[in-house]
């Protein structure tokens, strides 16, 4: 009776990632996900129903970073919507995040993509300022090398956006 | 090839030493034009106060320091602030541009700091383009940037930055001729000093010099950029596909990361690819842009080339923008847009401090073409080439102003009423070393006191024309007022009672300067800390009329009081003054001094 107790104050749902592997995930832990919460409004799933929530944009790899990092993350204020465009710092990411980023490129953009279709907040600005400063300080080809970026500006077209923005160099 | 120094010696090249022959341009200065404490100071044939140290009217002083003016009522909230949008190690807050007669080969730099040093951050050289080259034209060069906060000494000294790593470096066919200083006094301590700036080199190029300059600098630049000429692709297929993992982002989590680069960056990630690029190019991404970081570096063709980025612009700061001609200006803000109007029409902020390509073409652009501003800085801008015709338009343009900075500002009498008249909501002026402050203060303060009731701010620095009528105008007409600066008014004359009446009647000061102003008494010190007790920054500088207990008794009644400029007051000693500092911690008081040896 000890465990149904536990259960009521802390119900479960299943998660299905696009390779059909199903995670089992407290609630209040998944509806950290917009995308989740809303689904389940929408379709009244019932808080005990057995059957999984389908994820097809997110496969089994990513969805365990995901839930690790919901995990972690769970007693957070609510994150407070912000302007986009509006002035953010990027040099203050938590050290729990910064070690949970230390991850290959590949696994760090499929958890942008995943924490943007799931509408994790609090992921994607961290994972988003990641990226920015994976940006900050190199030069183009730099930016290039490190994100395989193709050069597809013509000779032309390469000498005048250089011109166009020499004025923001400076070594 | 690039000769070194010691070369130059063994050919018996002998160096000259030089002292500034003119300012050219600078941000702020402390003393009045071309006087005492003015940067023209820094003119002359040697150093006049090194190796003595201390507070000298014979040094050029800035207008701020420490935290003082940033925390005051009257800041103005920063601009182009993205994350990190400055360069880095970038912390300019004021300048000064000194020209020397004799164009030479660098060799050194030597800075008198003669009281409170270690505020320059950054020094620049001026190369000219060398005779008969083409059209190279002149280049300014990187000479040293602090590599970040460093406590100094309280002891005057001859700072030496390193002319080894200009960038780009000067050629060996480029003459220097000019030097700019730039400073960050936020940490200082006090009113920071520079006596004179000192230019070491060698006189004229040799054929050798001319011989080796073989390679165009604009050639030399473009290697030292940091775009690699990667073998281009032509106009193959898709862009999203040449983006790497960026081409499968949806537009809105491209716009989230975009608009977490700072401007460098931002402008890097674009030149990577043709998406990134078009991407990179979203007006939205610069609504709020400042500049001034680049000054020295952005021309009429870059700032023509932004245009288009800039039509969702709110505010826009091209302050010490100086590469930048009229005609450019006057087409960015008129620069039309889709639906036939203009960029200056959104804008609401427009910083243009010491920008000296300002004409009355320039002034009537933002007259006509942005009429929703409701901050205009215009500070220094008084060149022949703005006109009463400029200023007038100004007037019948700008109705929404509610921040406006005329600091050193040309504009005539009547051009000023007009413009304090058509804009009643201003609450943030600044005045300070307006000439025509000089005669007409009383005059201008009264009718912005009539017309502009919600005035928080009002900076009449070294308005020499001020007396009694403005300042009891002022009281009477601006019961609202936080902060007030009439530093070194010197016609305001306390015994007429203006000064307790000002206390009365805006008890809501959180600054209050008078500095210099030598009639102040005790009993208009009690006023003051009787009635303002929001007060938290005072400065008497130079009241020898007040007493250690009228000073004492500002502190005890004003709880919030941060800083209390006592220096100068004959009355108040040194030793006191310790006494004090220990008693009241949390005040930073304030105390000069000149010290001979």
């Amino acid at each position: 009776s000890q465990l149904s107790n536990q259960r009521a104050a802390m119900p479960n749902i299943k998660l299905q990632s696009s390779d059909n592997e199903i995670f089992e995930v407290e609630l209040e832990i998944a509806k950290q996900s917009n995308t989740i919460k809303t689904m389940l409004e929408d379709l009244s799933v019932s808080d005990d129903s057995d059957d999984p929530v389908p994820l097809p944009n997110v496969n089994a790899a990513i969805l365990k970073k995901v839930i690790a990092w919901c995990t972690h993350h769970k007693d957070d204020p609510p994150p407070v919507e912000e302007d986009e465009y509006k002035e953010r710092r990027t040099d203050d990411i938590p050290t729990w995040d910064l070690e949970f980023m230390k991850v290959d490129q590949g696994t760090l953009f499929e958890i942008i993509l995943a924490s943007n279709y799931l509408d994790i907040k609090g992921l994607l600005d961290v994972a988003c300022k990641t990226v920015a400063n994976m940006i900050k300080g190199k030069s183009p080809e730099e930016i290039r090398k490190t994100f395989n970026i193709k050069c597809d500006f013509t000779a032309e077209e390469l000498e005048q956006v250089r011109k166009e923005n020499e004025w923001c160099e400076e070594k | 090839m690039q000769r070194s120094v010691s070369e130059d010696i063994l050919l018996n090249k002998k160096p000259i030493r030089q002292f500034p022959c003119k300012v050219v341009a600078f941000s702020s200065q402390y003393g009045s034009e071309d006087g005492s404490y003015s940067v023209r100071q820094l003119v002359g044939t040697g150093p006049s106060v090194y190796p003595r140290y201390g507070d000298f009217c014979e040094a050029c002083v800035l207008r701020y320091y420490g935290p003082w003016w940033s925390q005051a009522p009257s800041a103005a909230p920063p601009i182009g602030t993205r994350p990190g949008s400055l360069p880095a190690g970038y912390c300019s807050e004021d300048f000064v541009e000194v020209e020397y007669s004799q164009p030479v080969r660098l060799q050194r730099i030597r800075v008198y700091e003669t009281f409170v040093p270690g505020c320059l951050v950054a020094v620049f050289a001026r190369s000219l383009a060398p005779e008969g080259a083409d059209a190279e034209a002149d280049l300014w060069h990187r000479v040293w940037r602090r590599p970040g906060p460093s406590k100094e000494p309280h002891a005057s000294r001859v700072f030496e930055p390193p002319t080894d790593s200009c960038w780009p470096p000067v050629p060996p066919n480029r003459l220097v001729n000019r030097l700019r200083l730039e400073f960050n006094c936020c940490l200082a301590a006090y009113y920071t000093e520079i006596d004179t700036v000192e230019l070491i080199g060698t006189a004229g190029i040799d054929s050798g010099d001319q011989e080796a300059a073989v390679q165009p600098l604009a050639e030399q630049v473009a290697s030292l950029s940091l775009v690699d000429a990667a073998g281009p692709a032509g106009d193959s297929a898709d862009p999203a596909a040449s983006a790497g993992w960026f081409g499968r982002w949806p537009s809105e989590l491209l716009s989230r990361l975009l608009g977490l680069l700072d401007l460098q960056s931002l402008l890097r990630l674009g030149q990577t690819c043709r998406l990134l690029n078009h991407f990179s190019a979203d007006p939205l991404l610069y609504r709020s842009l400042s500049l001034r970081p680049y000054c020295l570096r952005l021309k009429d063709d870059h700032l023509l080339s932004l245009a288009e980025r800039l039509t969702a612009c709110r505010q826009l700061e091209l302050s010490w923008c100086s590469g930048v001609g009229p005609a450019t200006f006057c087409q960015l803000v008129n620069c039309r847009l889709d639906d036939g109007a203009r960029v200056g029409r959104q804008l609401t902020a427009l910083r243009l401090a010491s920008c000296g390509f300002l004409d009355d073409t320039c002034l009537t652009a933002i007259a006509e073409s942005c009429p929703a501003l409701n901050e205009l800085d215009l500070s220094g801008c008084n060149s022949a080439r703005t006109t009463v015709l400029g200023f007038s338009a100004l007037a019948t343009g700008l109705r929404r102003l509610r921040r406006l900075n005329l600091y050193r500002c040309g504009i005539g009498l009547e051009q000023l009423l007009a413009l304090i008249r058509a804009n009643p909501d201003l609450r943030h002026v600044n005045l300070g070393a307006c000439p025509v402050m000089t005669d007409f203060a009383d005059g201008v303060v009264v009718e912005l006191a009539a017309c502009c009731r919600g005035l928080l701010s009002l900076d009449l620095w070294r308005s020499r024309g001020l007396g009694c009528l403005g300042v009891t105008a002022l009281a009477d007409g601006c019961p609202g007022l936080l902060e007030l600066d009439i530093g070194w008014c010197t016609r305001v004359n306390s015994s007429t009672g203006c000064l307790a009446e000002l206390a009365q009647k805006c008890r809501s000061l959180q600054k209050l300067f008078l500095t210099a102003n030598r009639t102040i008494r005790d009993v208009d010190v009690e006023q003051i800390a009787k009635h303002c007790r929001d007060l938290r920054q005072l400065d008497i500088l130079g009241s020898n009329q007040v007493s250690l207990e009228a000073v004492q008794f500002v502190l005890r009644s004003c709880p919030k009081l941060e800083m209390f400029d006592v220096s100068f007051c004959g009355q108040i000693k040194r030793a006191s003054v310790e006494c004090l500092k220990a008693d009241y911690p949390h005040c930073s008081l304030q105390m000069s001094f000149q010290n001979q040896q």
